[in-house]
């Protein structure tokens, strides 16, 4: 046979092969997109230094004025929040604290942590991020897990940290 | 074209087909698990 022609066979098989890997790759990211994440496997992801996660809260990130003298009444980001997480209140960069925005990255492998696990504000946190899942249940599963909380305003990872946060 | 071209391109050719059957069962799986999460729902 011709190697030249021998040789654009090859490379046809393997462009046809890396645009189907390509394309189920896309599927299996929107199929996990569908699938809310458990308080229980959020923990053990986190527990795992070796997978890059972040995690995104989307509560109101610190009491209104009228809502501050019965503050404990309410759910929002300061009172408690998953360690490391980062606010960004209704998936909307206007609302988030300056610290944060420059530490969401948007092409990471994200969860989305709500009030309840509201769907309407993940699908609106699923246009933004690349790769994302909702947490079941949201901050109030988690809390009711008995897992860690951290409190107070958002803290900025040091510069050179790494490792699992929990 | 000599042998280590049509080697390389055999050793492509058998990477990427392990990762679509991969990738497959994945979704497979993930295809099982979307449709009981939306069966429960309903049921809820």
């Amino acid at each position: 046979m011709n190697p030249k022609v021998e040789r654009a066979i090859y490379l046809g098989i393997i462009f046809v092969l890396a645009v189907l890997v390509l394309s189920f790759g896309k599927k299996e990211i929107e199929l996990q997109k569908q699938l809310p994440l458990t308080a229980e496997q959020l923990y053990k992801l986190m527990g795992n230094p070796r997978i890059n996660l972040q995690v995104i809260d989307v509560r109101p990130y610190e009491p209104s004025e009228e809502e501050e003298d019965d503050a404990e009444d309410y759910d929002f980001y300061t009172l408690s929040h998953i360690p490391g997480s980062i606010p960004l209140p209704d998936c909307d960069e206007s609302k988030a604290p300056k610290d944060a925005l420059p530490h969401i990255n948007y092409y990471l492998p994200t969860v989305i942590v709500s009030r309840d696990g509201n769907p309407e504000i993940f699908k609106k946190c699923a246009k933004k991020f690349k790769i994302v899942r909702n947490l079941k249940g949201g901050m109030q599963a988690w809390l009711d897990a008995g897992y860690p909380t951290e409190e107070d305003e958002y803290q900025p990872p040091a510069a050179g940290g790494g490792g699992g946060c929990l | 074209m000599s042998m280590i071209e049509r080697l390389i391109y055999w050793v492509a050719i058998v990477v990427l087909v392990i990762a679509l059957i991969g990738i497959k069962g994945n979704i497979s799986k993930l295809e099982q698990q979307v449709s009981q999460v939306s069966s429960t729902q309903v049921e809820e």
